[in-house]
């Protein structure tokens, strides 16, 4: 193996993350734009760098994804001390920006004096369903409460798109305990959602 | 719900607890665990209650981002994108649709992650793309399109696949080792079926083979992992990383090390998902990251399939119990069914090295059905697959058949060592093509890399190299071709010796020369390369004239190809003299190989040609014609060339050749040993070369008149050749010739006699009894019958091989006329004076010619003739004749046999009364003598 297909240098700022969150409250700005570059930044990420992962995702030649990095940051000096830490650091901005922009549109909906749409049960993958999106990043407070871990593991699966195998690598699990965290973690969000957010939204 | 760490610590315990329980007992035992915390018992329960999959929560904001991808809603091509399915290193994946007047139609439509920056790349792309439409098997997910899309982005839309992964469709069924082997039997083929049209994979792996509702997998992917690494590799700032997509866990320690892939990768690979299908576990646990997964694949074996079966790596894996449970059996008969030949099948399967890998997935989907019928497996014989692999280390090029010579004994008797070992050569070229594939295979990447730094160069020149490319490329994969055509049939009969497996044999390659004519009848490179390989197999089997057949077929083919002038042509050439020489057809071999020597000298250095081997065989087929000194010129062409190449085993092969025409016995001595000890070193002492260059060593001493010495050797390549069975028949029969010769000339005629018959027994059979093999096993047998004084079966014998020999060697060839002249000996002895004065005269008009004839032949000969001309009652020429031999001895070097003449002189004047002259060859003449 070389060294060059090892780890594509973290060329990403915390100032370029704000700046990420700055485009949530950027009327010029395209949030959604904003949240799906990130997005796709973190999946080509995750898999260019997860290199504990246990999965079977194909590697991208790391070249490329660094080709992408420069184009979307620039060239500056990396600042985290590992990818993984990097990763989890943008998975968060990821979920801090839809959770701004989501609430932002929330207040609109309502304090903008429209009729509420109640939420159908198809609209449940529908972009940035925020109301499910604000409960459910109420609940992952209170799981963080008790049990920080899971809730990152839910961080990095659900705002960052990770494999559960490759949110266990970025947390250093095996991906058997990883699978049972979520498991565990997912009954807790689902009752917190089921109790507090509309019934009719689960599909089960 | 909020809760202090430790009680959500229970909590959860508890809600793990319940669900491993069986479902009747939960209720039990969550009270139970309880007792009075009905708090706490409320909360396991709720969270229960809420155990389920969660679509929205597993796909996350994927489903809230993915509204953006600006490509769903568009059309690509003929399709329009629906969703996105997946991501994935080499691109993403969408779920598109197009709907025609009286159709619909759902594809999967894969975006790779990639420019098409140059006319190159896009050129590549198409062609790429005309591949894999070709690809059209039940098997084989089906490639509906391609192109670029509006930005440029190239695009697959494939056979869209509603199946599970591999490994979890088996497990969702609880399928049985068989059923999961009778599955794995089909990828195997589909994966053949890719190789056979040009297509590696290079990514296969579980997730990428589905199985439908009904059973049917489907495999994903081909041929993109090949382009993507093809295209980035062809970018200059990638180029420096080289990297790869690849998936560690299935990826070759080839792949992992950046080494140059083959076909052998998806062998390694489906090797991997074998292990995974039969054990539930991987072959390699991954203890950390990449570089020591890498470092484990490329350095350790795994344990075997049924080691790993009873190992659980952690403690949050399924236990054997479990896992067996899977497979509808007890632990302990999955166990017992991988150990052995399932171990060994994954085992040869993932081999490290490729060579020693199947040599195509056709051999291991065969191997598994061979274990599903209950026949013994291939992956036994490992034997075969190391010394393939020692072979490739020491053959460069793919033509690797060496004719070989062996010392001619004294007294004429000469002899070729058939070529040494053809039969396991010819087995053992599969291996070496692949290498052979490889090597070109780095070539066209070398080619490749070229092409790219000439992309700014005038654009002529770019599409120059662009084609050698392309060129190369078909070369290292028509290469592979013809290595899996070598390795089904040689290693599907690895006992080829044995007669009765021959006939099978010939018609499987029957049937596969026709395969190939209609298959590539279209590519005449490549079915030129296939008839040819195909060609050499017949000859490996000595299946001569459907060897010939096709090899001509293949030359002429080559020669409209590449025209009379090429190294194709050449390399036909050699093959046809290799064969023809093994038939005794000398003059043709000659013709032959002369030009393919000469073609392979006029080709430029930088084309991929073997001088050195041309030389050598041909130097072969001229020592055969009795041309001894251009055999030593040739031998040592082949040497200097060698010396400079620098492979030990070639260098070694050209001075033990050239030993044999060397006439200075003392420089071939020393020649032979530096041969053997070479040999001995570098394949070690059991090898059928080494056991050559032994018994060359013993016929040597046998000349050199050392011969206990003689006997020494040649008794141990006696037993060394048996050892080796089959593959050692050529050098039995050599080596027994020599000694019956050396026992004969220590005085045991009985045990001469018996090593003789079997010598002629063996090349009886196999070279039939018109070959100059047999001559030379008669010729030792009739000294033999001379010396026990059974004359009339000395003179059938010798008639025997002057009837051999006037038919396969030119007229005036030195060894034909001492067949004369020992028959003319014999005829004089039965009182057959008349007769044998024609005989001997012809022979002696021959020998007194010079050329390879010596002194000594001619003297021997006058010598014989004078007597038959005393028997006829011509004393004056009889006289004359034995004046005329005693003044052509040079006393020097052959005092023995002067001495000898004098005595035949002295013992002719007495008989004839004469004592005053018969006085004068009482004494030896010349002091020299005394030497």
């Amino acid at each position: 193996m070389r060294a060059a297909r090892l780890l594509p240098p973290s060329r990403l700022r915390m100032s370029d993350l704000t700046r990420f969150l700055h485009a949530a409250n950027d009327p010029a700005a395209s949030p959604e734009a904003a949240a799906a570059a990130l997005y796709d930044e973190i999946r080509r990420l995750a898999r260019g760098c997860l290199r504990g992962e246990r999965s079977q995702h194909t590697l991208p030649p790391t070249a490329l994804a660094n080709e992408a990095w420069l184009r979307l940051f620039g060239a500056e000096a990396p600042q985290f001390a590992s990818s993984g830490e990097f990763l989890a650091a943008a998975i968060t901005t990821l979920r801090r920006l839809l959770v701004e922009h989501g609430r932002k549109r929330a207040r609109l909906k309502r304090g903008g004096g429209r009729v509420h749409e109640p939420l159908q049960p198809d609209h449940v993958a529908a972009p940035l369903a925020d109301e499910r999106l604000l409960a459910l990043d109420e609940a992952l407070r209170q799981l963080a409460a008790f049990d920080p871990g899971k809730a990152k593991l839910v961080e990095l699966r659900f705002f960052g798109g990770l494999s559960v195998d490759e949110a266990a690598a970025v947390l250093g699990l095996s991906p058997r305990t990883a699978a049972r965290d979520w498991r565990v973690a997912r009954a807790f969000l689902r009752s917190q959602l089921q109790a507090e957010g509309a019934p009719g939204d689960l599909d089960d | 719900m909020t809760w202090t760490t430790e009680r959500w610590a229970r909590i959860e315990q508890l809600f793990h607890g319940v669900l491993q329980a069986p479902a009747a007992a939960r209720e039990e035992h969550l009270a139970a665990a309880c007792g009075d915390d009905h708090e706490l018992r409320a909360a396991v329960e709720r969270l229960l209650a809420a155990d389920a999959e969660d679509a929205w929560l597993e796909q996350g904001v994927s489903a809230a981002v993915r509204g953006h991808d600006p490509l769903v809603g568009s059309r690509v091509g003929a399709f329009t994108i629906v969703e996105r399915l997946a991501d994935g290193g080499m691109g993403t994946v969408y779920r598109a649709s197009r709907t025609g007047a009286d159709f619909a139609q759902e594809a999967a439509v894969k975006v790779l992650r990639l420019g098409l920056s140059t006319t190159a790349m896009r050129e590549r792309f198409a062609r790429e793309r005309q591949t894999l439409a070709r690809l059209v098997h039940p098997n084989v997910a089906r490639l509906l399109d391609g192109g670029t899309t509006e930005a440029g982005v190239p695009y697959f839309a494939m056979e869209l696949v509603d199946g599970e992964p591999l490994d979890r469709f088996c497990d969702a069924r609880h399928l049985t080792l068989r059923a999961r082997l009778q599955l794995f039997v089909v990828v195997c083929r589909a994966v053949q079926f890719a190789h056979q049209n040009l297509v590696v994979h290079l990514d296969l792996k579980p997730s990428n083979i589905l199985v439908d509702g009904h059973g049917v997998p489907k495999l994903l992917d081909f041929g993109v992992a090949g382009l993507l690494s093809e295209m980035t590799e062809g970018q200059a700032a990638v180029a420096a990383t080289r990297s790869r997509p690849l998936t560690p866990e299935y990826a070759s320690p080839e792949q992992l090390r950046g080494e140059p892939v083959t076909t052998a990768a998806d062998l390694y690979a489906l090797g991997v998902v074998l292990y995974e299908l039969l054990t539930g576990e991987r072959p390699y646990v991954r203890r950390g990251g990449d570089l020591e997964l890498a470092r484990a694949v490329c350095d350790t074996e795994p344990p075997r399939p049924s080691a790993a079966f009873a190992r659980r790596p952690d403690a949050a894996a399924p236990t054997a119990g479990e896992r067996a449970q899977c497979r509808g059996g007890r632990p302990v008969d999955v166990e017992r069914s991988l150990r052995g030949d399932l171990d060994r099948i994954v085992g040869k399967a993932m081999a490290r090295q490729a060579a020693r890998r199947y040599a195509s997935c056709q051999d291991l989907a065969a191997d598994v059905e061979r274990y599903l019928r209950g026949f013994p497996v291939l992956a036994r014989e490992a034997g075969v697959a190391y010394r393939a692999a020692k072979f490739v280390r020491r053959h460069v090029g793919l033509v690797v058949t060496t004719l070989l010579l062996v010392a001619s004994l004294v007294g004429g008797i000469i002899g070729t060592w058939r070529m040494a070992e053809v039969a396991r050569a010819e087995r053992d070229l599969a291996a070496a093509a692949t290498r052979t594939a490889e090597r070109e295979r780095d070539a066209a990447a070398a080619a490749r890399a070229e092409a790219e730094r000439e992309r700014d160069a005038a654009a002529n020149a770019r599409e120059r190299s662009e084609h050698e490319a392309g060129h190369a490329r078909i070369e290292a994969l028509s290469n592979h071709l013809v290595a899996e055509f070598l390795g089904d049939m040689f290693l599907a009969s690895p006992l080829l010796a044995e007669r009765a497996q021959r006939e099978q044999v010939l018609a499987t390659i029957a049937r596969r020369a026709e395969q190939v004519r209609r298959r590539h009848g279209s590519e005449a490179h490549l079915l030129a390369n296939l008839l040819h390989a195909l060609g050499r197999a017949c000859t490996a089997i000595d299946a001569w004239p459907a060897a010939e057949a096709l090899l001509l077929e293949a030359a002429a083919l080559r020669e409209r190809t590449f025209g009379a002038a090429s190294v194709e042509r050449a390399l036909s050439l050699g093959s046809l003299g290799q064969l023809y020489h093994r038939q005794g057809r000398l003059a043709e071999a000659a013709t032959a190989l002369r030009e393919a020597h000469r073609l392979h000298r006029e080709c430029p250095p930088d084309v991929h040609t073997d001088v050195a081997l041309a030389a050598n065989d041909l130097a072969a087929v001229e020592r055969a014609l009795g041309n001894s000194g251009r055999a030593r010129e040739l031998h040592q062409e082949a040497l200097s060339l060698r010396r400079q190449s620098g492979d030990p085993v070639l260098l070694a092969e050209s001075l033990n050749n050239l030993a044999n025409s060397e006439p200075d016995l003392q420089v071939a001595r020393r020649q032979l040993e530096e041969a053997l000890r070479l040999r001995g070193e570098l394949l070690g002492p059991q090898d059928p070369l080494t056991i050559q260059s032994l018994a060359n060593l013993g016929t040597l001493c046998l000349r050199l008149g050392a011969l206990a010495e003689a006997r020494q050797h040649l008794q141990a390549a006696v037993d060394g050749a048996r050892s080796l069975q089959g593959a050692g028949t050529d050098g039995l029969a050599m080596a027994l010739r020599s000694l019956a010769y050396t026992e004969l000339r220590r005085g045991d005629a009985e045990a001469a006699s018996a090593a003789i018959a079997e010598a002629l027994a063996l090349d009886t059979a196999r070279f039939g009894a018109d070959h100059l093999r047999r001559a030379a096993c008669l010729e030792v047998r009739g000294a033999i019958e001379e010396r026990q004084g059974r004359w009339p079966a000395a003179r059938d014998t010798w008639q025997e091989v002057l009837r051999i020999r006037s038919a396969a060697l030119p007229a005036g060839h030195r060894l034909t006329a001492l067949a004369r002249t020992s028959l003319g000996s014999a005829m004089v002895k039965m009182g057959d004076a008349e007769a044998a004065v024609e005989l001997l005269v012809t022979a002696l008009a021959t020998l007194v010619q010079g050329g390879e004839s010596t002194a000594a032949d001619a003297t021997d000969t006058r010598v014989a003739l004078a007597l038959a001309y005393e028997g006829a009652g011509d004393l004056a020429a009889a006289e004359r004749e034995l004046l005329a031999a005693v003044g052509a001895v040079p006393a020097a070097p052959e005092a023995a046999r002067q001495a000898a003449v004098r005595r035949h002189l002295q013992a002719f004047y007495v008989r004839r009364g004469r004592p005053d002259e018969a006085a004068r060859y009482a004494e030896p003449a010349l002091p020299a003598d005394k030497r």
